[in-house]
């Protein structure tokens, strides 16, 4: 067999979380590769940069304590979130986490005073965001990575776990650059490649106008899955509030310096949904401005005109920190935040944790282990994971966890002929002469998606779109590429189709609502915590989506 | 769709061939042409902005949005 690599410890995805888990494993002295479909020093999610970690500082107040904040998460996150597992990979981590930050050149207090510049949105009780200078944090991490010795396969997109006695005995990759196919032999791999966001029709109709990074397109979730892998917290499609236009983010800033959401009326109507106003939890808002819209009060509008000059410094000082071109967009169209209230709209949405405090993916237990031995995953693919404030302590835990338990598992054979076999799969749209673009395919499952899984959902819509979307994958046999880079797009396609036909069943399973609007059931329109209070557990059985719920003991 | 194939990142003429955009575009949407690089997949671009964070070039990276972003 040509081209297999030998690890202890196997990270897919290079991106914030994916680094920190091959640190964590590297500083055990694991041997470990990492495999990135593009080049870890600016890839993933945040790799242009970011600016807000989520921590509790022990800085005197009630909330600001780990007593206090897990309080918040326990209301908040319910049905969600399994405590016990969030005490483990973030509590436990994050005064070590803060200081691996400053360690690797990236601190997150000002290095002149030693303060935290923090603010307070998304319904919590306190000021529980650090706002930091991020640009150049991913380099940063990289630079640890490589100097752990990590070995780190750049424009590699991984395309198959492969198991052997119920146990994870590797992982496959493609070269997006080389067209050269890879296997790693390993007892462990860590699957760390972010949430789902090219998975919704977006308002400008431009598919990779995403808040979110578009080339996460959930490769975690359906390799996990196939491999046979529990995932969790699959129904929520997450959404958010973006400038008119630019699907970017930026709402945590603008709310957090106390910006206010105003309708077609002139009317500030925050208040109407929630006693945090503009500072209420990410899915209120969203819902609000659904239904300000839907009952005619659009078009709706930020409005930053009223903030104090230091809270409107900060903003125009920082807001590319997070998105570098969001400054040359409102430059571009005219807009100066201090002069005029800006539009706003509803993002696409997207599979990804339904709270900053908990995720949506594979399901993990307290070592950031999947219900599959030696697959284990970390960052937003993982259900007990979130953004930034995660990554840092949870993929480390996760990457240390693995490397543990490479030690003291041989880890099974890589059968030649099922990597030969995956090899042909992946590279024959290369050969085909006729055939459907990875883009066809996708616009359509987009419109699905938008259609039968968003914001308002009924049983009939979710198992029109589970049938539909069953058709749709027969056109996946019939992916045409016409180079190695289009055939990477079709890996992305194919993942995108399998967790948007997770979700749909997901989505079904949970007869409540919650989180609304990011799973918002019409015909079952109340949280019913009495019998929801826990995960829809999704599991491939017999080449078929089961779905099972599952309280929290 | 027209509109998206001249815009997005907008590579100027003071490109000194580094190589170092096309490497690190985290969407692989940048090639070189003879010793210049070029914009070969503007649709798929994210608007990150990482072609113009590590360009050696000041200025030399700007960003074009089309009419489906600017006008609607």
């Amino acid at each position: 067999m040509e081209n297999v690599i030998e690890a202890d410890v196997a990270v897919v995805g290079g991106g914030l979380a994916g680094l920190f888990v091959a640190i964590g494993a590297a500083e055990q002295g694991a041997r470990v590769v990492v495999m990135e479909k593009a080049r870890i020093e600016r890839s993933g999610a945040i790799g242009g940069g970011v600016d807000h970690c989520l921590a509790y500082l022990n800085e005197g107040e009630p909330w600001d304590t780990r007593d206090g904040y897990l309080a918040f998460v326990k209301k908040a996150a319910a049905g969600a979130v399994d405590i016990a597992v969030h005490e483990k990979i973030y509590c436990d981590e994050l005064a070590a986490a803060i200081k691996r930050m400053e360690r690797i050149g990236c601190p997150m207090h000002d290095p002149a005073t030693g303060t935290y510049y923090r603010t307070r949105s998304f319904g919590a009780p306190g000021a529980y965001w650090i706002n930091f200078d991020g640009k150049n944090l991913k380099p940063l991490e990289a630079q640890e990575a490589r100097r752990l010795g990590c070995e780190v396969l750049d424009y590699v997109s991984a395309t198959k776990l492969f198991i052997q006695n119920k146990r994870i005995a590797g992982v496959s990759g493609y070269n997006i650059r080389t067209g050269e196919f890879v296997a790693i032999r390993c007892p462990a791999v860590v699957v760390a490649t972010g949430a789902t966001n090219r998975l919704y029709e977006t308002p400008t109709g431009m598919p990779f106008n995403t808040w979110l990074c578009p080339y996460d397109t959930g490769a975690a979730q359906a390799l996990a899955f196939d491999a046979g892998a529990e995932l969790a917290n699959m129904e929520y499609v997450r959404m958010t509030i973006v400038p008119k236009g630019f699907s970017a983010p930026g709402l945590n800033a603008f709310t957090g310096e106390g910006a206010t959401f105003i309708n077609a009326l002139g009317e500030p109507f925050m208040t109407k949904y929630h006693k945090l106003g503009d500072r209420a939890p990410r899915n209120v808002l969203v819902h609000a401005c659904l239904t300000e819209g839907a009952e005619g009060r659009g078009p709706l509008f930020l409005d930053c005109t009223k903030l104090p000059a230091d809270n409107l410094h900060q903003l125009k000082t920082t807001i590319g920190t997070d998105k570098d071109t969001l400054p040359d967009y409102f430059e571009q169209k005219g807009i100066d935040i201090a002069e005029e209230p800006f539009e706003v709209e509803v993002s696409e949405g997207m599979q990804t944790g339904p709270l900053e405090v908990v995720g949506s993916g594979v399901k993990i237990n307290s070592q950031c282990m999947s219900t599959v031995e030696g697959l284990f995953a970390a960052g937003d693919c993982a259900d007990q994971m979130k953004v930034v404030h995660l990554a840092l302590t949870g993929g480390y835990a996760a990457g240390r966890a693995a490397a543990q338990y490479a030690k003291r598992s041989p880890g099974d054979v890589l059968a030649a002929a099922e990597v030969a076999a995956e090899r042909s799969r992946v590279l024959a749209p290369l050969d085909r002469r006729s055939g459907v673009h990875y883009r066809d395919i996708e616009d359509v499952l987009r419109r699905i998606m938008k259609q039968y899984v968003g914001p308002m959902r009924t049983e009939i819509g979710l198992k029109t779109a589970a049938r539909k979307i069953e058709r749709l994958k027969g056109e996946l046999s019939n992916l045409k590429a016409a180079n190695p880079h289009e055939l990477v797009r079709g890996l992305e396609t194919e993942t995108l189709v399998t967790v948007g036909e997770i979700m749909a069943k997901a989505a079904q399973a949970r007869r409540e609502s919650r989180f609304i609007p990011y799973h918002y059931r019409l015909d079952y329109p109340e949280q019913n915590d009495a019998e929801w209070n826990g995960q829809i557990v999704v599991q491939k059985s017999n080449e078929s989506i089961t779905t099972e719920f599952r309280p929290f003991s | 769709m027209a509109d998206q194939l001249t815009d997005g990142p907008q590579i100027g003429d003071t490109c000194v061939g580094c190589v170092v955009c096309v490497d690190l575009c985290p969407g692989d949407v940048l090639r070189m042409e003879g010793d210049k690089a070029v914009v070969e997949y503007a649709d798929e671009c994210w608007w990150c902005g990482v072609c113009r964070v590590e360009c050696p070039v000041e200025g030399c990276v700007q960003f074009k949005f089309p009419v489906a972003m600017m006008k609607g």
